[in-house]
């Protein structure tokens, strides 16, 4: 009876309460039904580096039925960050009936994709494995961060013969060539158009792409610009101890790392035009390749 | 069940005596270790950073503000930079390259298409040339396109101009490249081109249209009072205002028949106008010089009427 009693005092809110009821009842299957496809990226790892002519294993998990499986390189710069650039890899299939999809393919080109076709002073920010996964209600679309290095093993030792050495290990992940670190705006990656490497010597990345000549200077050349311009006041064409700079015959410069117990420069870093920034463990790496041999050497 | 207790024994004793070894092994693994460190040199060597720390794993000085040692991997890894902040790159509003080419595309305009066709050239030959990724110049003359542009000539200095005025123009660079190729000047110190040294530049080039009456002026007076003055010299101050001085020059031989300026013109006239005439720089022959000179009059008006922004 006061049971009876309570539901009669209350039936406006009993009867809210039992219409709210009714409207989940119905809803949340519907929301189940028309929820988009749940994706995650099982490979690659996030922050994996690939060498040019490496295998780049995507998998992921796909919920539900999808028509449609993708993949897609992200590259984002500072001018398109918000809408990215995608460039589409092709499709994933499934394994069996097991919800994973896959799909494999190879890093083919230096500074994959070419960056050059942008203005300058851009760059790929947090270059992305994008897949997407299209069902009848909806898109999802998760991506994870990689790293395309410039090169193999090989391109990288046909230029500095350092990288012939076993401390370049292709196989280790991070490449430890590519992963010298980061090269000026945040989040981006070793290979950009940012700047270069006078730039980098100089500790003046703000500035951007650094080159006051047509061309590659010589030594007379690149010591009255680094006194006059820089305050370089020490430059000399043999080598001396505390050199922070050094300029090489194909136009390139390194900012000394490591010194010698006589103060001799003896490991350098380097960016290597629009590639990454890297290290050499020998201070005149470069005679082999384009860059030639060390010719000038400098300190404030 | 003895023998069984002897086979226990006996594996019991050699794990044992393996532990034992290892431990032992360790011990003067670590020892040796670190008797390995080297003593860090009484006197710095000279000229070393402040941030240059000796190292006594490696016996080495490295600089601290860069990389930092991982004894672990033994080697130096670099140190999380504070990030950069690269002011041409955040505040860059230009569109890219292939934006503005889709904008163009369809333009009649002489310039437009020089840039959509130099741009065209640059990717080709850059495609083909995955090595330019190294390079540290600018890049703006692979595959010689810097020609499509320097190729319109003075005729094409206005257009140039007015893309180089253009703050949307993303082809800054090569435009510089080929107004300063054109005008035979050589300004060149634009480090980065950063807005504020392409204002610079552009305010330099019209210090050079603007000075070059005077040089010219020097230059007749120095002739007069020295005909035999160094002409290298003479070549020398003509050089600084390029085809700027072209004017005055024509004024002073046409109008005012002073023909000792005439085997100076050479590098101040047109490239148009001296293959024309097929005149070679450094030819001596006056006559050519003279008829370059009479037909000259259509690019000093151009360049009487250009000005920069």
């Amino acid at each position: 009876m006061r049971l009876l009693q309570i539901i009669q005092k209350h039936r406006t809110i009993l009867s809210i309460f039992i219409a709210l009821g009714l409207l989940m009842l119905v809803s949340v299957p519907a929301t189940a039904v028309m929820a988009a496809p749940t994706v995650t990226i099982d490979s690659p790892g996030a922050n994996t580096y690939y060498l040019v002519g490496t295998s780049v294993y995507i998998e992921a998990y796909v919920s539900g039925t999808p028509t449609s499986v993708t993949a897609q390189y992200l590259c984002r710069t500072a001018y398109n960050n918000n809408t990215p650039y995608a460039l589409s890899l092709g499709s994933l299939t499934e394994e069996g009936s097991s919800n994973y999809y896959s799909m494999t393919f190879t890093v083919t080109s230096a500074c994959w994709p070419s960056l050059a076709n942008y203005a300058p002073n851009l760059s790929v920010i947090t270059p992305q494995i994008q897949v997407t996964a299209i069902d009848g209600t909806g898109t999802t679309k998760v991506s994870t961060n990689v790293t395309f290095c410039c090169g193999n093993q090989s391109t990288y030792s046909n230029i500095d013969s350092t990288f012939n050495t076993s401390y370049y290990n292709q196989y280790v992940n991070p490449f430890w060539g590519c992963y010298t670190g980061p090269t000026g705006l945040s989040g981006e990656p070793q290979a950009s158009w940012t700047y270069n490497c006078m730039a980098y010597a100089l500790g003046l990345t703000s500035g951007g792409w650094l080159w006051p000549w047509s061309g590659n200077p010589t030594y007379a050349q690149v010591s009255s610009t680094m006194s006059t311009n820089y305050g370089y006041t020490h430059c000399s064409q043999t080598t001396f101890s505390g050199a922070q700079v050094i300029y090489y015959s194909g136009g390139h410069f390194s900012k000394v790392t490591v010194w010698d117990v006589n103060g001799l420069p003896s490991q350098i870093e380097s960016k290597w035009g629009g590639s990454e920034l890297l290290s050499s463990l020998n201070a005149n790496p470069f005679t082999s390749g384009p860059y030639g041999s060390a010719i000038g050497y400098f300190s404030k | 069940m003895k023998s069984k207790k002897k086979v226990f024994l006996l594996i019991g004793s050699a794990l044992m005596a393996l532990i034992v070894i290892i431990i032992s092994a360790s011990y003067v693994l670590a020892s040796s270790n670190a008797s390995n460190k080297y003593p860090e040199p009484a006197i710095r060597p000279a000229g070393l950073p402040p941030t240059a720390q000796f190292n006594p794993d490696t016996n080495q000085y490295y600089d601290s503000s860069v990389v930092k040692w991982d004894s672990v991997n033994q080697r130096y890894v670099q140190i999380e930079q504070p990030v950069v902040s690269n002011t041409s790159a955040e505040n860059i509003q230009v569109p890219s390259k292939e934006d503005w080419i889709v904008q163009h595309e369809n333009s009649t305009n002489p310039t437009d298409i020089a840039l959509i066709k130099y741009q065209q050239t640059i990717e080709a030959y850059d495609n083909a040339h995955p090595e330019v990724s190294l390079s540290s110049d600018w890049g703006v003359d692979n595959g010689g396109a810097l020609s499509i542009l320097t190729g319109l000539g003075v005729a094409g200095l206005p257009g140039l101009v007015a893309e180089l005025n253009d703050v949307n123009n993303p082809f800054i660079v090569p435009l510089i490249f080929a107004i300063e190729a054109i005008c035979k000047t050589d300004i060149s110190f634009c480090d980065t081109f950063s807005p504020a040294e392409v204002t610079a530049w552009k305010n330099a080039l019209n210090d050079e249209s603007n000075n070059a009456k005077n040089i010219v002026a020097n230059v007749v007076t120095t002739l007069k009072n020295n005909p035999s003055a160094n002409a290298d010299d003479i070549n020398n101050q003509l050089a600084d205002a390029g085809i700027f001085s072209l004017p005055y020059v024509y004024n002073e031989v046409i109008n005012n028949s002073n023909v000792s300026l005439l085997k100076y013109v050479a590098q101040i006239m047109p490239d148009e106008l001296l293959q024309e005439f097929n005149i070679g720089v450094g030819a001596q022959d006056s006559g050519a010089y003279l008829k370059a000179l009479e037909n000259s009059g259509n690019d000093i008006n151009i360049i009487n009427s250009l000005k920069v922004n």
